[in-house]
């Protein structure tokens, strides 16, 4: 076999396994959005595995991974109830919406004969960080410089006006100015200001 | 007791135990456990600590806990062995090791999709922080990619620890199947989420530290193996 043969052999073959690979450990992230329009308590369920427990007239966001590549599939979601009857099952297809930044699976569970619950508030939220570290940091909101949070403490700033896509645009410096990655999520009552939470660690300083 | 991967580095912590351990990747040299932690631990569980336990020990004395003073709460630790089980001994024990030529050639050719512009990450990976096709190496409407060692993070995402810890389960998956990840994650159901043992685990993973942003970062842990409640 000549050279350009096998070089061509090893160009084809390395196009097979970067289109298999395309679609290994591929990943998209959701925005989960999770509106308790009912008087109880429910629990949703997705993947089977990753449950979310949600107190009556109340919302939570968290960001949850899913296929990379437009597979048609609905998310599969499970819903119960305080008393672990199943309220509902549904294949949620996620969908662009205002205020958030990635797709968004929104899962709405509303009361029979009409809402129990005070109407969202929009466009204003609380930010409220958890600094799980021993050193101070400070929290940038893009180029507005919010505040600082001690060791060990948590701060609310705000309310700013803004949505969940806001978060994106928070960053946390340490001391020496290096940027610390974080976690977020959201949990509030409807009717109140949304509440977004982020918390980060650190290795504790050397003495 | 099992011998370990790393040599000790001895320093002072602020903690009320003035010399601990702390481990690094090189000569096998375990340290003797704190008799005083050694005859707390044996108060509180009625049994003898085994390495793994002094590793966990150790692990708490390097990152807070969320008690007041950052002890690590008995929650933290249900958290913290939460996480473990997920992951299992079969990937806990690929912390600290690059894997084989399967990982690399997986990682090769992640290099060549971030075009080499790769900065150093935790445990040997590689990382680019890039754009969606055609501006960078990620595919459109995608978020996070890991070829054996190399992770691609959306440039927007830098911030994002629970989808880095996410990545980096694939990265320990990479390392332990080899040249056999992809054919395997593909056996799985490449949509089928629901069912795919990769991402069970990556999207628990991800989870975990939405939920529990005081964890520390996963390569920390130092695998003996032995864990036992
Ligand atoms: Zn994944």
């Amino acid at each position: 076999m000549g050279a350009g043969k096998i070089a061509r052999g090893l160009v084809v073959a390395a196009f097979l396994v970067i289109a298999a690979g395309i679609l290994a450990a591929c990943d998209t992230n959701y925005d989960l959005v999770i509106e308790n329009h009912t008087d109880q308590r429910i629990a949703v369920t997705l993947y089977d595995r990753l449950v979310y427990e949600l107190q009556p007239c109340s919302v939570q966001i968290a960001s949850i991974a899913g296929p990379g590549t437009p597979s048609g599939k609905g998310f599969r979601v499970s819903v119960r109830g305080g008393d672990g009857a199943t309220l509902a099952q549904a294949e949620v297809q996620p969908q662009r919406l205002e205020g958030y930044t990635q797709p968004v699976i929104l899962v709405r569970i509303p009361q029979e004969g009409g809402d129990a619950c005070p109407a969202p508030v929009e466009g204003v939220f609380l930010l409220v960080v958890r600094n799980y570290s021993q050193t101070e940091a400070t929290i940038w909101l893009g180029d507005a410089r919010l505040g600082t949070v001690a060791p060990l403490d948590q701060t609310a700033f705000g309310p700013l006006p803004g949505t969940w896509a806001d978060v994106k645009r928070v960053a946390i410096r340490d001391a020496s100015n290096t940027l610390i990655s974080y976690s977020a999520r959201a949990e509030y009552s409807l009717g109140d200001i949304p509440r977004f939470f982020i918390g980060f660690t650190a290795p504790r300083a050397r003495q | 007791m099992i011998a370990t991967r790393n040599r000790v580095i001895f320093r002072a912590l602020p903690t009320s135990k003035p010399l601990v351990a702390r481990h690094d990747v090189g000569v096998s040299q375990p340290p003797t456990p704190d008799p005083d932690w050694v005859a707390d631990f044996r108060a509180t569980h009625g049994r003898d600590p085994n390495e793994q336990d002094w590793q966990d020990y150790l692990l708490s004395l390097r990152y807070p806990g969320t008690g007041p003073n950052g002890e690590w709460l008995e929650r933290d630790w249900q958290v913290y062995y939460r996480l473990v089980d997920l992951l299992g001994g079969d990937l806990l024990s690929r912390i600290g090791k690059p894997g084989g030529h399967g990982t690399g050639f997986y990682s090769g050719i992640g290099a060549f999709l971030a075009l080499w512009k790769l900065e150093p990450g935790p445990d040997g990976t590689r990382i680019a922080y890039a754009r969606n096709f055609p501006a960078g190496g990620i595919p459109p409407n995608t978020t996070g990619w890991t070829w054996g060692n190399t992770i691609l993070i959306l440039e927007s995402e830098r911030n994002n620890r629970p989808l880095l810890m996410h990545e980096y389960t694939h990265v320990l998956q990479y390392r332990y199947k080899g040249i056999g990840y992809v054919p395997n994650y593909l056996k799985g159901g490449v949509y089928n989420w629901d069912n795919n043992p990769y991402e069970m685990q990556g999207v628990e993973v991800q989870q975990i530290y939405e939920w529990n942003p005081w964890l520390p970062p996963i390569w920390e842990i130092v695998w003996v193996g032995g864990r036992s409640q």
